[in-house]
């Protein structure tokens, strides 16, 4: 995260602190898309991502002392808080579910060739399938770094562990989803 | 795979994995898997996610009750004042209660156990007639013009005593509380 936006977010939750509901409202609209993200890949499901992204801000809503700026960003201490929330579903035996192929479309069709559009949506929904797939700790590893473009040190701020293990799980995470995304491919050229 | 993600790679190290890679068909395939991988990812993490406007509001609501259950149970100055008033007064009734009790003067007679004396010349009560001890403070000089003979160093001081009226609102008799009176 960059200095400013640190700046930002530390001005924001001394706001918030206080009671402005409109700096919590900033503070929520600045973090949600990663919160989100981060809940989405790793449960493959939207609308328990959401559920995810609501206790996460909830959360903080009633912990507003807990984050100290001086131990990291905000952004990977709620990552921390998504992650811990969503843990703690996978405990309670709570199944994510896989990703609904017939139902890939973030995408903005408009702009495409209607065809290419749905080449490039089955490639993404193949590589989300290929994510979900992954074990757990690796999958945390590639969400972080490469779908939130999180710095090694963030992503070990979210994750709790040394920056070695997020670059070696990371490594890990890739030659698998390498493969597999490529056996999908080709398994789809197939057809 | 730093060289597929593009990271910070030396020019002598990119150079000599380039060198590498032309030998190496391998290598070459796991770079062009990577590259692939590479690209997919890039792709989702620009993908714009559904913003669910619901969560916003649900989440700003609870912000608000919570907002409102902190003033609620928040103490205003009015109440800390009270409560300080309070802590007050049960300080000082606590003080009140448990100072130490002022010393009376020496009653010359048990107060409690000594017995009425009958005031010289009046009528005893009836046992049945009904009556009340008022406490006075009666000169001694009343007392010795009444016919009682009063152990007072200086008669022109005065006694504290218990007085039987009785219903007609006459004296009838005489508990002394700081002085000996023979009978």
């Amino acid at each position: 995260m960059q200095e400013p936006e640190r700046r930002s977010d530390r001005i924001l939750l001394e706001q918030f602190r206080a009671g402005d509901r409109e700096a919590f409202g900033a503070l929520y609209r600045a973090h949600y898309p990663a919160v989100y993200r981060f809940a989405f890949y790793m449960t493959a499901d939207p609308i328990r991502a959401g559920e995810v992204t609501q206790d996460v801000f909830v959360w903080l809503i009633h912990h507003p002392g807990d984050f100290d700026a001086e131990r990291g960003d905000l952004g990977a201490f709620l990552g921390g808080v998504a992650r811990k929330f969503l843990l703690r579903d996978q405990r309670a035996g709570r199944r994510w579910l896989p990703f609904d192929e017939s139902e890939p479309a973030f995408h903005d069709r408009e702009s495409d060739d209607f065809a290419c559009a749905i080449e490039r949506e089955q490639e993404a929904a193949q590589l989300r399938e290929a994510i979900a797939a992954l074990p757990g700790p690796y999958r945390e590893a590639v969400v972080l770094c490469d779908l939130e473009s999180r710095s090694y040190e963030e992503a070990a701020g979210v994750l709790g562990c040394p920056t070695g293990t997020v670059r070696s799980r990371l490594h890990r995470a890739r030659e698998l989803l390498a493969r597999k995304f490529q056996r999908k491919r080709e398994g789809q050229k197939c057809l | 795979m730093e060289l597929a993600r593009g990271g910070d790679l030396e020019s002598a190290e990119r150079q000599s994995l380039l060198l590498h890679l032309d030998r190496c068909a391998e290598c070459a395939r796991l770079l062009d898997e990577q590259r692939t991988l590479q690209t997919g990812l890039d792709s989702l993490a620009a993908e714009a996610l559904p913003v669910d406007v619901t969560i916003e509001s649900r989440v700003l609501a609870e912000f608000d009750r919570s907002a409102a259950l902190r003033k609620r149970t928040r103490p205003s100055a009015r109440r800390w004042v009270f409560a300080a008033a309070l802590a007050a007064s049960i300080f000082l009734g606590a003080v009140w209660i448990l100072r130490p009790s002022p010393v009376h003067p020496v009653a010359a007679a048990s107060s409690s156990e000594s017995p009425f004396l009958t005031i010289p010349y009046t009528i005893p009560l009836a046992p049945e007639e009904r009556a009340e001890v008022v406490r006075m403070r009666i000169p001694v000089t009343v007392l010795l013009a009444a016919g009682f003979h009063v152990e007072a160093a200086d008669p022109s001081t005065s006694i504290d005593a218990d007085v039987l009226v009785s219903q007609d609102g006459r004296a009838r008799a005489i508990r002394p509380l700081t002085v000996s009176i023979p009978d």
